[in-house]
């Protein structure tokens, strides 16, 4: 199974959709940190929690988009050809929803990896700032339940019908450039630009940074619904039909 | 192995009935060729072998126990060409044999460079599989399938887009590979079937008009085929069916197969090409 993890994984970094998205995601982070993120998020400093919150908030509705077109050739006509060779394998379908999530994993965290690089060589070369391991609880919050909720959508979506994963884009754009700023804003970008209004300011001149508990519990209800999809995602299989 | 097929049909949901009580059993070692035409019911049977569809009636027993309760142990042992299928074109030809060997959990490391080595891609072992003739690809497949020594081997239409050359090399690679093994081959190429198979099943109409061998049935023909010169734009005699026409100096040489062949044709030896047709039609199914 490893063998197959990696020839898959290889597969998809080297993909030219991969790089292509990889490079918009660079672009569009940097964008953001030079536009949004220098001026400060919610009048805090632009090092702060809160800005670096909201930074991976803002950047992560792109690298869900990334994810989902990635996703989508799992689901597309290429990929059910090849399927009629490898479907007549041993491999099970749970350990193959397996292996596509993982690759999926890694190359949300690679996107995630290097739109943080380019944080943290801004704050460097910007503010001279260091500290950042304060910003990486926080973005796991962020990250990971956002991760395992749309992969868990995109996989039921390209059960159903591949185009449904490409209908999921717009759905995608709207909530994360768009919509929502309160708990349940699935990306954060808009909570963690909002929220820290509504604190007192510290000593510091600014609100010291919280984990609000209802954004904790939607990252929770998040978290355990994309595993509750994938794990019934890999549990019914689709391969046999009965006419 | 022993595959016993029992009283199988199946009804697609678009309502097309496939296969209709289909009884058939299949044992090691054993070469058997499936003959029909298009839409017979050859697919469906080798897709419900390989556990890709439950059928609407019926079972298939793997070695005493229903094949679905036992589907990876099947799989374990299968090798599988389908008719039409696609491969991972960004990978080179040994990457993705490699690749189909781990997804078989195949763990002899030399099982690739056999498999290529007996499909003759020894050259094109590091080329990009986007990078291959229709024929390279077509071995790439049947490659795949002869992984990791699998026990119950299906080929449909394997040598489809092969040379005449390639073609006959392949049909003996798979008939020694049927001394120990069950090979099931469906193709349209009756000459394959002649030349390696020791058993052939014809389907029809998703019924088996045939289970034999093709000596057997060849001999079933015998008195229902026949030659006669016609000239263009004469009717085909009542109750034939041509097999081939052929220009000659007095005219066209026609070969028919027939229930009772007409009084002017010359009766002649059948082969398996004929007999399958006589086979088909002798019931007026064409």
């Amino acid at each position: 199974m490893t063998k197959v993890f990696g020839y898959e994984l290889k597969r998809m970094l080297t993909s030219g959709l991969f790089i292509a998205m990889l490079a918009v995601n660079a672009v569009f982070a940097w964008y953001v940190l030079t536009t949004e993120v220098i001026e400060g998020i919610a009048y805090t400093a632009p090092f702060s929690v809160w800005s670096s919150c909201a930074f991976i908030g803002k950047t992560l509705p792109l690298a869900v988009i990334t994810v989902l077109l990635l996703q989508a050739g799992y689901y597309g006509k290429q990929q059910k050809r090849v399927e009629i060779i490898t479907s007549a394998a041993p491999m099970t379908y749970a350990q193959t929803m397996m292996i596509r999530t993982s690759v999926l994993g890694i190359c949300f965290l690679v996107i995630c990896l290097v739109d943080s690089l380019l944080g943290a060589v801004f704050f460097a070369a910007f503010f001279g700032y260091y500290g950042f391991g304060a910003f990486i609880l926080p973005a796991l919050l962020e990250i990971i339940p956002c991760f395992v909720f749309t992969v868990g959508i995109g996989h039921l979506a390209g059960r159903l019908h591949c185009s449904l994963i490409y209908a999921l884009l717009p759905a995608v754009f709207i909530a994360g450039f768009i919509g929502a700023s309160g708990a349940f804003d699935l990306f954060g970008g808009g909570f963690f630009s909002a929220y820290p209004l509504t604190l007192p300011i510290g000593a510091d001149g600014e609100p010291g940074f919280v984990l609000n508990s209802a954004w904790l519990i939607a990252r929770f209800i998040y978290l355990a619904a994309g595993a509750i999809i994938l794990i019934a995602n890999s549990a019914f299989h689709p391969k046999i039909k009965r006419a | 192995m022993k595959i016993d097929i029992n009283n199988i049909t199946m009804i697609y949901p678009s309502g097309k009935k496939a296969l209709q009580d289909i009884t058939v059993s299949l044992e090691s070692p054993g070469f058997i060729g499936i003959l029909g035409p298009n839409g017979a019911g050859k697919t469906t049977l080798m897709k419900l072998m390989i556990a890709g569809l439950i059928p609407t009636k019926g079972e298939i027993i793997l070695d005493g126990k229903p094949l679905l309760s036992q589907e990876t142990r099947l799989k374990a042992q299968l090798g599988y060409l389908p008719q039409s299928f696609g491969l991972y074109d960004e990978l080179t030809v040994w990457q993705f044999l490699d690749y189909m060997a781990a997804l078989k959990g195949v763990k002899d490391r030399k099982a690739v460079d056999e498999a290529i080595n007996r499909t003759s891609l020894t050259e094109q072992r590091k080329t990009r599989i986007r990078s291959l003739s229709g024929g390279q690809r077509q071995r790439v497949g049947i490659a795949q399938a002869l992984l990791g020594d699998p026990q119950l081997i299906i080929l449909d239409e394997p040598t489809v887009g092969l040379d005449p050359e390639e073609r006959v090399k392949f049909r003996n690679i798979f008939s020694e590979m049927a001394q120990n093994k069950i090979v099931l081959l469906s193709t349209h190429i009756v000459e394959d079937v002649q030349a390696v198979c020791s058993r052939v099943l014809v389907i029809y109409g998703g019924l088996i008009l045939y289970d034999g061998t093709p000596s057997a049935l060849i001999s079933d023909a015998a008195g229902h085929v026949g030659t006669y010169i016609s000239q263009a734009g004469d009717p085909v005699p009542t109750g034939c069916r041509i097999v081939t026409k052929v220009n000659v100096r007095e005219g066209i040489r026609c070969r028919v197969v027939a229930e009772k062949l007409p009084d002017f044709s010359e009766s002649t030896e059948p082969t398996l090409e004929d007999a399958y047709l006589y086979c088909i039609h002798k019931e007026g199914r064409q």
